[in-house]
């Protein structure tokens, strides 16, 4: 649970406080649960919806849009993105804007359609094809530039 | 690399992370709950307080706006306190005189209709000549004899006032008797899973680890005899007993449900802070209440030590049954509010209180002797009386 809600967080401590949230909301439901399906799936159900609803309370504090940063194109191996650190990788996403992240996350790790995700973070379908390109894209070139600081530090020394 | 390969490889990346949260964060899910439990308890206890609070000031606001009227200011119950009744009973014993007047001019009829709602009479036609008003009779009167019932058909304002109303008329001593029946049910003033060592002092008391234990005190039916001084406002009262509630022991993930029954006496002063149709009194009762406990675990049963927490022991050694009886003392302090309903010898009432109980159980087991505590309550109670003397 923590694991999910560290990605759809900007950093330890607002993941922290999704998962507190989290299971005081399993607790006070836990009566209502009564053995319907995987225990896992609800648990993890509760973590993404809560973690949603965190992203929306905070969208309607502040208004400001979500930067996009400097989309650098390039080639993202296969091999470089599988040995990537797990806590770099986590790092890259949780720097990502925030509706950046919230779409990437529905998108490309839980696997929700643009329609879907549109309907949960009340944005259109073209504004949540166009973020998880957006979003795809940024990360790969935060990949790349990490990649490529990390050859320099290898070979530069 | 394609697009697809990216996605899938995140995914599977994410697939089966994990990571373990700090120990700060259960101490901070713990803090919530029992915060969010706090402030629930709180509000279960406000809402109603706030409901008896705000239906008392309607009441009164609406006792307050009959002012206007003096018939209908006028509550009888005080204002006959105020009265000499040895005066009344003499003027009663006597026949008045009443002037009658024969003018010659047209008799103009007045007519007064009080409210139904008069603490009065309800509906009560009054007419008089309008020349009865006039201090100097303009022509020769004759006297006659009359009655003081029949000048309840007069008009003069203060005879109106000092008039006594044949119904609601007080005895000599301005002492009001009367029954009623009260309903209540109670609340812990702690957390419902609080430990008994100690009965917590304030509404927001924490729970302590040594076993947990909760009581609700869920009906209190209690059929009661008061007597209350109109003139000092000071009244007493005599009330039996008949209650119902649950005790709830949890030890090592053990749970132990036990019910109680509970029969008493009462005794109780109360003083009279506001006058009138609605009438606010502080009240103080000393209740003794015997108690019997059955824990319904059929295997094992409960009882609570005295290091203050509740203690299960499996029934091996056949103990049984799992009752407990035991004689009580408790006080209570709060406020009541009652109000006069239109047939004035009726009345409803509404109050809260603060109950603590001194406890003088001590259970006796095979290997323990138990003493049982219970917290304080706050309790909330509605009732209806009737006036049966004055």
């Amino acid at each position: 649970m923590r694991g999910v809600a560290l990605r759809y967080a900007s950093c330890e401590e607002v993941a922290d406080d999704i998962l507190q949230d989290t299971f005081i909301k399993v607790f006070e439901q836990l009566k209502n649960y009564e053995d319907q399906g995987n225990l896992g799936g609800w648990l993890y159900r509760i973590t993404v919806n809560t973690a949603l609803q965190a992203y929306r309370k905070q969208k309607s504090r502040n208004t400001h849009h979500d930067a996009y940063g400097q989309e650098n194109t390039g080639y993202v191996s296969n091999e470089s993105l599988e040995n990537m650190k797990m806590d770099d990788l986590l790092q890259l996403i949780q720097e990502l804007p925030e509706g950046f992240r919230m779409v990437f996350n529905l998108r490309a790790i839980e696997g929700y359609s643009h329609k879907e995700i549109g309907e949960m973070l009340d944005i259109n379908e073209g504004t949540s094809k166009s973020q998880y390109a957006r979003a795809k894209k940024q990360l790969q070139a935060r990949i790349i530039a990490e990649e490529n600081e990390l050859k320099a530090r290898i070979y530069g020394s | 690399m394609a697009h697809k390969d990216f996605e899938n490889i995140v995914k599977s990346r994410f697939q089966d992370f994990e990571s373990t949260p700090p120990e700060s964060l259960w101490s901070n899910i713990n803090n919530a709950r029992t915060q969010r439990r706090k402030w629930f308890l709180l509000l279960i206890w406000l809402l109603p307080v706030l409901a008896v609070a705000s239906g008392g000031a309607f009441l009164y606001s609406v006792n307050a706006s009959n002012a206007n009227s003096k018939i209908q200011s006028v509550d009888i119950q005080e204002f006959y306190a105020q009265l000499d009744k040895q005066k009344v009973k003499e003027e009663s014993k006597l026949d008045l005189p009443v002037i009658h007047e024969h003018s010659k001019e047209p008799k103009q009829q007045i007519s007064y209709n009080t409210p139904a709602s008069s603490s009065i009479v309800a509906q009560t036609e009054i007419k008089a000549d309008s020349e009865f008003f006039d201090p100097v009779p303009k022509e020769t009167s004759t006297l006659e004899m009359m009655s003081v019932s029949e000048l309840v058909g007069s008009n003069n304002e203060n005879e109106l006032e000092s008039r006594p109303c044949p119904a609601y008329a007080p005895s000599s001593n301005f002492r009001q008797h009367s029954v009623g029946l009260r309903l209540g049910s109670f609340a812990n003033v702690s957390p419902s899973n609080a430990k008994w060592e100690q009965p917590p002092t304030t509404l927001l008391a924490e729970a302590t680890n040594n076993g947990n234990a909760s009581y609700q005190r869920i009906l209190e039916i209690a059929p009661y005899y008061q007597i209350r001084n109109l003139s000092n406002g000071i009244g007493i009262r005599a009330n039996l007993l008949y209650a119902a509630s649950n005790v709830n022991a949890v030890y090592e993930n053990n749970e132990y449900f036990g019910t109680q029954t509970s029969i008493g006496l009462g005794l109780g002063g109360s003083y009279t802070l506001v006058n009138g149709r609605f009438q606010v009194a502080a009240y103080l009762d000393v209740q003794g209440e015997n108690i019997r406990t059955r824990f319904n675990n059929s295997n094992s049963y409960g009882w609570f030590n005295n290091q203050g927490g509740s203690q299960v022991q499996t029934n091996t050694d056949p103990i049984s049954p799992s009752r407990y009886e035991q004689w009580v003392l408790s006080a209570e302090v709060g406020l009541r509010c009652e109000y006069i309903l239109p047939r004035p010898q009726w009345r409803i009432n509404a109050s809260v209180g603060y109950r603590n109980y001194f406890w003088q159980q001590n259970v006796e087991t095979t290997g323990n002797t138990a003493l049982i505590e219970i917290p304080q309550l706050v309790q909330m109670q509605v009732g209806v009386s009737y006036v049966i003397r004055k």
